[in-house]
């Protein structure tokens, strides 16, 4: 899911790591919900590094002042 | 014939004069004397000699002569010489006339009860001097109200009052202002009264203001009716062994802090070592070059952190550490913590949720130091929890204060570590059992520095296995101006305009290390290992910055300084470089005529500020060389 609109809520953003069955290895998606708890936008990859992730949210709003 | 057979009391009668007229079998066996022996003899020789001699007997008749009735107790004498406490009523016998007629006298022995009362008065006053003599213990009565009625020796030496500075006076002046505004004397006495007995440690007042630490007995004395009649206290002083035990707690806890130093400094040793040795042997452009930098950079980084903690530490034991208050979003702190805090989060690969507004929780803080505080918090929150956990961030305004919570679901606190979690060097865990690493300064830290931004840090958990959460509260503030808001830090590694460097190091390695990242950004360089050859570098390169290492043999950094700033001419920086960072150090740094201080190990954001030119205002102003 890619964002669509300006974000103008608070969202409560959530960094998982997802794991690889095949090999173990590790990535990092981005979440971020609503304040209701509705999926409101989502990382389009995944990130090697939890850095990078967080750098990715920040493109879509997160950390940025209101 | 009552009287005749009356052998419990001496039963007898005097003539006018004193003399025996009547003698009965009592007085047979109280005085020995048969009645043939005695009547008609005076009856002073019942009398020891020295009251005879102050002419007692003479005395008792007059008074009964005068009185009607005269009752003593005192020594009398038996027959054999033998003395025995005797209890006497001589009454007056006088004529219808009103004449004198004489006496009857009725004495009993009472030698049993006399020398069970001086048994029992000399027991007390045995007791009393064992009492008065202890002298490492107060040991004193109050009445059922709680008022001084004795004191000894001992109460003296411990609590600084007399005797009869004391007695009549209320206990309470012994407890500290919080303790009696909270009620604690009186509930000690009530609590001795229901239970018998009471005991406590705690803090004492003395007469001059100065605190005791006393352990304390109160016990409820009752009469045979069991009626209170007020309460025994006993007080130990054990400040010294409280100090004492404070000491050996200290150094238990100063033991396992350089064991867990040595470990901790180990640590990221050992993958620095590893990396440099790759390194050497890996060729130029090899793929795996780039991660064994990421490597020495991630591990030195955390090699520097280590001893940054333990200089912050130092500075608030010694109250030299600086906060720079400025009005900031708390955000911003916690973006920047959750950015430091990554690496930890990500090796155990916890989900991390961040529930915090986007503005509204501006706190007059130092970022730097905040940003600290939350790192700490999140990294701990990192290694308490096993892999796969997740922690939760929180922020919210309330009550007209910012509060942020982080909250773990990992290994816990149990509820004896709680109250100690704060208490520098503790970690709650045995060496073998730590898993996360750590040095037990950070929330010792954490906590002070929070204080020292007039907010508190606290600590809940249910208990082990049961997460925990950490709350930091700091009061809002109103929102500031623009002008008011920091200027933001320059990026790291930033590149300027390309300068002419001089690099003074005796440590070759450290020169070269310094030299080849001044290059990558672009700078000419030269390096001198020592002052002499400094000062004849200096003059031939015209340098636009001096990076001076403060600690070489022969000529020192401040001694080259001076020089430097002796030779007058072009316009340059003089940057110092030392492992030592105290206040002191940088004013004598100052002195010697540097424009800047900054403390090894260098990371590259302090060297990209170290080489932006001076603005408007900023008092690195340089100095001018040939």
């Amino acid at each position: 899911m890619a964002p669509t609109d300006r974000i103008q809520l608070p969202f409560r953003w959530e960094f998982a790591p997802e794991e690889n069955p095949a090999d173990r290895s590790v990535r990092w998606r981005w979440k971020a919900y609503s304040q209701a708890g509705r999926l409101a936008l989502q990382s389009k990859v995944a990130f090697e590094t939890l850095t990078q992730c967080m750098e990715d949210a920040k493109e879509n709003g997160y950390g940025q002042p209101g | 014939m009552l009287v005749e057979q009356t052998k419990d009391y001496a039963l007898f009668v005097l003539d006018p004069e004193g003399r025996v007229m009547t003698w009965n079998p009592g007085a047979q066996r109280i005085k020995q004397y048969a009645a043939s022996e005695i009547i008609g003899r005076h009856f002073s020789d019942f009398y020891p000699r020295e009251a005879i001699e102050r002419g007692w007997p003479q005395h008792e008749l007059k008074l009964a002569a005068a009185e009607g009735r005269f009752e003593d107790e005192g020594w009398r004498v038996r027959k054999d010489g033998s003395r025995f406490w005797a209890s006497v009523v001589i009454t007056a016998l006088r004529g219808e006339d009103g004449k004198l007629l004489g006496f009857s006298k009725i004495t009993r022995d009472l030698t049993d009860r006399k020398l069970h009362e001086e048994a029992l008065r000399q027991s007390e006053e045995r007791f009393r001097l064992l009492v008065d003599g202890v002298v490492d213990y107060a040991v004193y009565m109050l009445d059922a109200e709680g008022i001084v009625s004795s004191w000894n020796v001992g109460a003296e030496r411990i609590k600084g009052y007399r005797r009869d500075e004391i007695i009549g006076k209320h206990f309470s002046r012994f407890y500290t202002a919080d303790e009696r505004e909270a009620g604690r004397p009186w509930e000690e006495l009530t609590l001795a009264r229901r239970n018998g007995r009471a005991e406590d440690e705690g803090w004492r007042v003395r007469k001059d203001g100065s605190r005791f630490w006393a352990r304390v007995v109160v016990t409820a004395l009752h009469d045979a009716e069991g009626q209170l009649r007020g309460f025994a206290k006993v007080t130990q002083d054990l400040t010294q062994q409280r100090e004492l035990r404070n000491l050996q707690r200290a150094a238990q806890q100063v033991n396992e802090f350089v064991a867990m130093l040595a470990h901790e400094l180990r640590n990221p040793l050992a993958p620095i070592r590893s990396a440099v040795q790759v390194l050497q042997k890996l060729p130029p452009g090899d793929p795996s070059v780039p991660a064994m930098y990421k490597t020495l950079e991630r591990q030195s980084g955390q090699l520097a952190r280590i001893v940054d903690d333990m200089i912050d530490i130092s500075r608030i034991t010694r109250g030299v550490l600086e906060i720079r208050k400025q009005p900031m979003e708390l955000a911003e702190a916690l973006h920047a913590a959750l950015e430091s805090a990554a690496p930890e989060v990500q090796a155990r690969r916890h989900t991390i949720e961040v529930d915090v507004p986007r503005g509204g929780l501006q706190v007059s803080g130092d970022l730097h130091r905040l940003t600290q505080v939350l790192t700490n918090l999140l990294n701990n929150a990192a290694r308490y929890t096993p892999e796969g956990g997740r922690i939760t961030v929180k922020a919210a305004a309330e009550a007209g204060s910012a509060v942020l919570r982080v909250i773990d679901n990992g290994r816990g606190i149990s509820p004896e570590l709680l109250p100690r979690i704060f208490d520098m060097f503790v970690q709650g865990r045995t060496a073998l059992e730590r898993v996360g690493g750590g040095l037990g300064i950070g929330l010792a830290l954490a906590r002070r520095i929070a204080e020292m931004h007039d907010g508190r840090l606290e600590a809940l958990s249910a208990g082990d296995g049961r997460g925990a959460e950490f709350v930091l509260r700091l009061p809002l503030c109103e929102a500031a101006s623009e002008a008011a808001t920091p200027a933001r830090e320059p990026a790291v590694g930033k590149r300027h305009a390309a300068m002419r460097v001089l690099i003074v190091d005796d440590n070759n390695d450290a020169a070269a290390a310094l030299e080849l990242l001044l290059r990558s950004l672009g700078h000419e360089t030269r390096v001198a290992h020592d002052g002499a050859a400094a000062l004849a570098t200096a003059g031939e390169f015209a340098p636009d910055l001096v990076l001076l290492d403060i600690g070489m043999p022969g000529l020192d950094g401040y001694e080259v300084a001076r020089r430097l700033r002796a030779l007058g001419g072009r316009r340059f920086r003089l940057v110092a470089l030392t492992g030592w960072g105290q206040e002191a150090d940088r004013k004598r740094s100052e002195e010697a005529g540097f424009d800047q201080h900054l403390v090894k190990p260098l990371d590259v954001e302090e060297l990209s500020r170290a080489l932006a030119p001076p603005e408007a205002g900023d008092d690195r102003n340089g100095a001018t060389l040939h």
